[in-house]
């Protein structure tokens, strides 16, 4: 009885000293995301290599492991650009991707609905990224679904990701 | 010394000859192709170092329900049913191993929502064996995919 309640004991103290460690930041993160034209009708990419310092991000040079990330909204605006903008698309999806992480559907809009000059997209609740953010190296795609040919050489969409970071 | 170099030489073009045959041999997946049931047509493409396919057709894009274009309403993940379905990434992050096979990968099944492994075996420069398993590759299903041929110009 009494080795069951010291067992128990211990089991509970390493789990508060397990958890004391952890803390959490919502952060802002921004990447450009680049597609070389000509596009055609349907899905086009637009890729971004993301490169992240999370200590510099996070401003806690004591960082030593990120535990878990929570995507929270996503947000899309297009370079000023004669040609294209969000009306020239029925829809845009997001993925990551990376060398050692499977490729996750992070985001959707479809059809196209935009909150002023931006589109806010539809995040997923399920996708698991943390191991994407543990790598610190990925890339993003943005495939944009196009109406019609465009023969247009360069098209740059700037990104902006709400996320939360729990970390030790 | 000079024997040295000659034969140090060698073995570096040996090295990089090879490393570009396999590259080669790697990126003939690249290309269009079909599944044997005729319903949609996916491109295979190279994404970092790893190859993917998407939905580029459907024989039958509108939704008969809705009267829409169709989207991944059988997707698990309720927030993204509203991907349209071309365009859709169904082959994700195959690699090239060897002898014409690409592994490591899965396929997406759009009409029940499932992901299976999958491994990829190029039998002819035209001809995909694609086989789709749950746990371990005896338990699958092998699909036969056409490349798609472009037209030729006179």
């Amino acid at each position: 009885m009494m080795n069951r309640a010291v067992l128990l004991l211990m089991m509970s103290t390493l789990i508060l000293v397990g958890c004391g460690n952890q803390k959490n930041k919502s952060i802002n993160i921004e990447v450009v995301a680049i597609g070389e034209g000509p596009f055609f009708e349907g899905s086009n990419s637009l890729i971004s290599e993301v490169e992240l310092n999370l200590s510099e991000l996070v401003g806690d040079s004591e960082l030593k492991e990120i535990t878990h990330v929570t995507i929270n909204e996503i947000s899309i605006e297009l370079d000023d650009h004669e040609e294209l903008t969000f009306n020239h698309f029925n829809s845009a999806a997001i993925q990551l991707v990376s060398d050692n992480s499977p490729m996750t559907s992070i985001a959707i809009m479809n059809p196209i609905k935009l909150s002023g000059e931006e589109l806010k997209m539809t995040t997923s609740e399920q996708a698991e990224v943390t191991s994407f953010f543990q790598e610190g190296k990925f890339s993003l795609l943005l495939d944009l679904d196009f109406k019609e040919d465009s023969y247009s050489e360069l098209l740059n969409a700037e990104i902006e990701i709400n996320l939360t970071l729990e970390y030790k | 010394m000079k024997r040295w170099i000659t034969a140090l030489s060698f073995l570096m073009a040996i090295l990089v000859s090879t490393n570009l045959n396999a590259q080669e041999g790697a990126d003939k997946i690249i290309g269009v192709w079909e599944p044997s049931h005729g319903k949609a047509k996916v491109k295979i493409e190279k994404i970092g170092s790893k190859y993917y396919g998407k939905i580029v057709w459907l024989k039958e894009p509108i939704d008969p329900e809705t009267k829409a274009p169709k989207v991944d309403k059988n997707n698990p993940d309720e927030k993204l049913q509203a991907t349209p379905l071309r365009g859709k990434r169904i082959l994700k992050d195959f690699e090239y191993t060897d002898e014409n096979e690409w592994t490591e990968g899965t396929i997406y099944d759009p009409e029940n929502g499932n992901t299976y492994s999958c491994t990829i075996k190029m039998t002819d420069e035209n001809t995909l064996d694609i086989r789709g398993y749950i746990g371990v590759s005896a338990l699958g299903r092998t699909d036969i995919w056409k490349r798609l041929k472009l037209p030729s110009k006179k």
